[in-house]
């Protein structure tokens, strides 16, 4: 039976569906790069970020910021980690190179804000400095959480040496792809700020 | 890549290498090592002076031998040998004790390292 109940619509805006379309996407890569074989854990190419990257460059720091998020989330469920510690170090990861861009994005050093190109960050600086936070701040987590042993410490520069080679290469992918998607000049792109 | 794409690249690239030559140290040398027995340092030997001593104990004779900036029990009178499968000794905070025999070896050195840290 009809009551005179009044029926909540919500309504997804453009920009929510491409948010939802890029973060399946991010989950899509997260999925089938948690299938490849890791020669140490705690090492992954991370190239779901790619997504987040070029989120952030094309849409601005809040796509970026729910994009990452939807991924680590959507993707546990997937993997079935869940509050994990495997979804811990995750989503310590995610935040800790969010917060870093979310640094970066504030000050305007990114090239998608105003300003001469020379000394603004492009997708492989961005790529690079968030992949290094992503890793320390998983590394502090699991130091403290988990394994509060010095001796881990020693695994540091291995982790962080991975991190600069994995963001090199997810940054040199982002370039291509938001070259793909907007054309070589990523600094005249209107910022979502 | 933009000019500041390429100095922070290369300043993490910096990083990177200060932390691995920082964390990758090698453990600190000992300098002496201490010889006691019960409570008591009895005799300190150098790291760098091979010899080989003799130290009396309640059971018997300790035999301990210094080379190439290591020391060990080669023997001692007691019946589990746990102070000579400890194998040499290296580093400042390393020690090996015959308890039956109420001998101890211990290195020290001028930076004492902690062996635990407990928080």
């Amino acid at each position: 039976m009809e009551s005179g109940g009044m029926m909540l619509r919500l309504r997804a805006s453009e920009q929510d569906h491409r948010i939802a379309q890029l973060a399946a996407l991010a989950v899509v890569i997260h999925v089938l790069e948690s299938a490849l074989p890791s020669p140490l854990p705690g090492v992954k190419p991370g190239l779901a970020n790619v997504i987040t990257l070029a989120v952030l460059f094309i849409y601005g720091l809040r796509a970026a910021i729910w994009v990452s998020l939807l991924r680590v989330l959507a993707g546990s469920l997937l993997a079935g980690t869940f509050l994990s510690p495997t979804f811990v170090l995750s989503l310590g990861g995610a935040v800790s190179s969010l917060l870093l861009m979310a640094l970066l994005s504030r000050t305007g050093l990114l090239l998608a804000a105003p300003g001469p190109a020379d000394w603004r960050l492009g997708p492989v600086g961005v790529a690079v400095l968030a992949a290094q936070a992503h890793m320390l701040g998983q590394f502090a987590l699991a130091y403290v959480l988990f394994i509060p042993h010095p001796a881990l410490l020693g695994l540091l520069p291995v982790l962080l040496g991975m991190a600069l080679v994995f963001g090199l290469l997810s940054g040199y992918i982002g370039r291509h792809l938001l070259r793909q998607l907007v054309g070589p000049d990523v600094s005249a792109l209107e910022s979502n700020r | 890549m933009s000019r500041l794409d390429r100095l922070l690249v290369a300043l993490v690239g910096l990083a990177l290498a200060g932390v691995t030559v920082l964390l990758w140290r090698p453990a600190q040398q000992g300098a002496w090592a201490e010889v006691l027995v019960g409570a008591e340092v009895v005799r300190r030997l150098p790291l760098d002076h091979a010899q080989r001593i003799e130290i009396g104990g309640r059971l018997g004779t300790s035999v301990l031998e210094v080379a190439q900036g290591r020391v060990r029990f080669v023997d001692s009178p007691c019946p589990g040998k746990l102070c000579v499968h400890a194998g040499w000794l290296r580093h400042t905070g390393e020690s090996s004790f015959c308890l039956p025999n109420g001998v101890g070896l211990r290195i020290a050195g001028l930076h004492e390292v902690y062996d635990a840290i407990n928080f």
